[in-house]
């Protein structure tokens, strides 16, 4: 349980933010890049496990454009959530830049910078239960970045501000006083999403937020991401491993294995018009509620090695193959890929 | 199978009613909880066809694990079998009691394969010595031949490089090889009944896809019958014979897969169906079920899914309803059936729930090979 004490050295810390906006400032700078708002380039992921470097994420280029969400999706272990950690700092990047806004906010940057992205970014995570604090109250937690940020005008007006987002998430007001082990999985990460919401972000990481539900609460918590993004013309990075879910929430659908991009294309287009193999294999795994359907289904499996046979000097790349839509391969691939779309036509 | 037996066997309808192994009547569990008795299991009758594979979909908390654990007595110490009979093979398997009347049961006659494969999976033991051990202990086999049998099982759930894996460490391995190692194991136990308890929860969709279609072709080959547990009534279609939708520790809806997936009469399944995000457009917020499951510490007055029924009618709050007979093979727990119950309209979704299907299957089919018809 959090006593007075600790809040009073909480109170002490708090500082409001910065009056110059540098990320408004970068938005201003670059009025030809600013549908862009945030640019992975060359972007190189590491661990270190004792005196081994295990590289999860090398030469990663991505774009997220302003407003939209953009789906991510790939098997256990491709390394989404390590891509995620790496937007909000807090897995380290050791290779390539990455820019919010135009401003670069990967390796070393100044405290000024660091602390006013965290009122910019928020990430949602993976599991409900233990991304919050059990010895905290739910009004604790709600609150704790507008405190840390000072974003509040008096006691009053902060009590507002929860009170409202809890409102709009579907908790009511006397829960505030709660602790987190006294909700469900579904509650919780509805608490999630409040504590998100209320720093007003521009940019959300959604990690899985749903996958550790029950399918009847999915609906719910998926609509709530939904309705916060159109209202606040937010940018979100939905990272998943369900296609269907993706396709119901995103504009554009980035598909990634073993750490590589491997085909981006808006949600529809890549439902249309999969190129890559294992996009396939991830398209042809979504079930569909319905017997007659199911019963023609055939599972396709990626199997990299029987497929792809990459050389160093035809080394695969990232390739627009139509506008929009970006397909890894090497150059016979990439003819292979050209002709599929052609007999596929084009979009519709 | 060719493509005219295939079509055969889809327009076939379920003749004569097929061979009953498990045939539930009354069934009801209860549990002592800081010396109090609650009833989770209340009164539910249904009965399992041999080869044929049951899925039993519902929230958590419904009663699936319980229901199923009850025909292989691994009910926690707390809770006991309150009423009615389970028969199998002759015999009341309510009647049990001590690990002796089970020991012929459990994992010989009736498997189960859990959600999480690291509880039927010992991390200290190598992959290959714990599917030798269970061949050498049910079928007398001697070291060589059981590891001979043990590679071949492997191979079977498609390990690949079964040898060189056979001395590998459950960690070695991923959770989708894991799950397929749980499932060599109650192979080699040669069940007749498996109980699939969320086994592809915890994976992603294209293991769970790849672990589904495992579990059906070795099906064909070994003849026995499944019994699949899940809370996502979107990923049985594929799986399921029939299906046994459970709520509040009652199954309130049972029919074939066509029953409930094109004739669905339960206002719990529509609720269901309804939430799949499959069936979601872009431009509609997907429907959802509000409220919460209920609670078993008091006693449930009624329809237990009433709080929660857009079409719950005055008497769904005081009298529970029977069980509606609506098809020789389809019934359903709901006062909606009943005669002098006014019509309503199921929700669009679920209406047109074959014609969305079948336009999102057209889409996919431009992909080479995912469908042939
Ligand atoms: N802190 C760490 N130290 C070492 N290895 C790590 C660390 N975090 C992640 N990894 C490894 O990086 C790879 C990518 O992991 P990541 O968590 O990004 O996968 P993911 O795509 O989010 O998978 P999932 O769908 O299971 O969440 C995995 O092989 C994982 O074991
Ligand atoms: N040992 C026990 N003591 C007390 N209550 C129990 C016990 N085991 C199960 N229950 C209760 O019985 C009810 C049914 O539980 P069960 O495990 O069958 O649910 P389920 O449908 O399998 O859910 P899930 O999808 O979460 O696995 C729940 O309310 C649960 O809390
Ligand atoms: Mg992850
Ligand atoms: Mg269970």
């Amino acid at each position: 349980m959090i006593n007075e004490e600790e809040l009073k050295v909480e109170e002490k810390q708090q500082t409001p933010v910065e009056e110059i906006d540098l990320f408004e400032q970068g938005r201003k700078e670059h009025p030809e890049d600013d549908d862009t708002i945030v640019k992975m380039r060359d972007v190189r992921i590491a661990f270190k496990i004792g005196s081994i470097e295990r590289v999860i994420i090398n030469h990663l280029n991505l774009d997220i454009k302003r407003g939209e969400v953009l789906g991510l999706v790939g098997e256990s272990g491709s390394g989404k959530t390590t891509i995620g950690r790496a937007l909000i700092r807090i897995n380290k990047v050791s290779g390539g830049e990455i820019t919010f806004n135009n401003v670069k906010i990967s390796g070393k940057i100044p405290k000024k910078t660091e602390r006013l992205l965290k009122t910019k970014m928020q990430m949602i995570f993976q599991d409900p239960g233990d991304s919050l604090n059990d010895r905290a109250n739910i009004d604790y937690i709600v609150s704790e970045g507008l405190r840390a940020f000072k974003l509040y005008k008096d006691e009053e007006d902060r009590l507002q501000k929860v009170q409202q987002m809890m409102q709009r998430v579907g908790l009511r007001p006397e829960y505030l006083n709660r602790y987190p082990h006294e909700f469900s999985g579904g509650q919780r990460q509805r608490i999630g999403i409040a504590r998100c919401m209320i720093m007003n972000p521009e940019f959300v990481i959604a990690d899985e937020p749903i996958s550790a539900l029950d399918v009847s609460i999915r609906a719910q918590v998926l609509n709530l991401i939904r309705e916060f993004q159109q209202e606040r013309k937010m940018t979100v990075l939905f990272i998943a491993h369900d296609l269907s879910v993706v396709r119901y929430i995103s504009d554009r659908i980035a598909v990634i294995y073993a750490g590589h991009i491997v085909e981006i294309a808006e949600a529809n287009r890549l439902f249309e018009a999969p190129l890559h193999p294992y996009t396939k294999s991830l398209l042809s795994a979504v079930p569909f509620p319905d017997p007659k359907v199911e019963r023609k289904k055939k599972i396709i499996t990626y199997n990299p090695h029987e497929l792809h046979h990459y050389v160093l000097s035809d080394a695969p790349k990232l390739v627009e193959v139509e506008p929009g839509h970006f397909v890894r391969c090497n150059t016979p691939e990439l003819e292979q890929y050209t002709k599929e779309l052609e007999r596929l036509g084009g979009k519709k | 199978m060719s493509k005219k037996e295939e079509k055969i066997l889809e327009e076939t309808p379920v003749a004569q009613e097929p061979e009953v192994v498990i045939d539930v009547q009354n069934l009801s569990v209860g549990f002592t909880v800081r010396g109090k008795k609650i009833n989770v299991i209340r009164n539910i009758s249904f009965k399992v066809y041999k080869g044929e594979t049951l899925a039993i979909v519902g929230e958590s908390g419904s009663g699936k694990s319980v229901t199923t654990k009850t025909f292989t007595g691994m009910l926690e110490k707390n809770g006991m079998v309150t009423s009615g009979s389970i028969m199998f093979d002759g015999m009341n398997l309510a009647k049990f009691k001590t690990d002796d009347d089970w020991r012929p049961i459990r994992g010989k006659r009736i498997a189960t394969i859990f959600q999480d494969p690291m509880t039927s999976l010992n991390p200290l033991l190598t992959i290959g010595f714990q599917i030798s051990e269970v061949l050498r202990l049910h079928h007398g086999l001697s070291k060589q031949e059981a590891k001979e049998e043990a590679i071949k099982l492997l191979k079977k759930v498609r390990i690949p490089n079964a040898e060189a894996r056979y001395d590998d460490y459950p960690f070695q391995y991923s959770g989708g090889m894991r799950q397929r190692v749980v499932i060599a194991i109650a192979l080699a136990c040669r069940p007749e009944i498996l109980i699939c308890d969320e086994p592809t929860t915890a994976l992603d969709v294209t293991v769970q896809a790849q672990i589904i279609a495992l579990i059906k072709e070795l099906q064909e080959e070994y003849h026995w019958t499944t019994i699949f547990i899940t809370h996502d009534l979107g990923v049985v279609a594929n799986v399921a014979n029939r299906i046994a939708v459970m709520y509040g520790g009652q199954i309130v809806e049972y029919g074939t897969v066509e029953d409930v997936f094109y004739n669905p009469a339960h206002p719990y399944t529509w609720a269901l169906l309804a939430s799949l995000p499959q069936l979601g457009s872009k431009d509609e917020p997907l429907s959802y079920i509000k409220g919460n499951p209920p609670s078993f510490s008091s006693e449930i007055i009624g329809d237990a899914f009433a709080p929660r029924n857009a079409y719950a009618m005055n008497i769904d709050f005081v009298k529970e309803p029977p069980m509606f007979q609506i098809s020789p093979t389809h019934c359903a727990k709901t006062w909606l059936l009943d005669p002098r119950a006014p019509k309503v309209e199921k929700p669009k979704v679920i209406q047109e729930l074959h014609e969305r299907m079948k336009r999102a299957a057209e889409e996919l089919k431009r992909q080479e090979g995912a469908f042939d018809d």
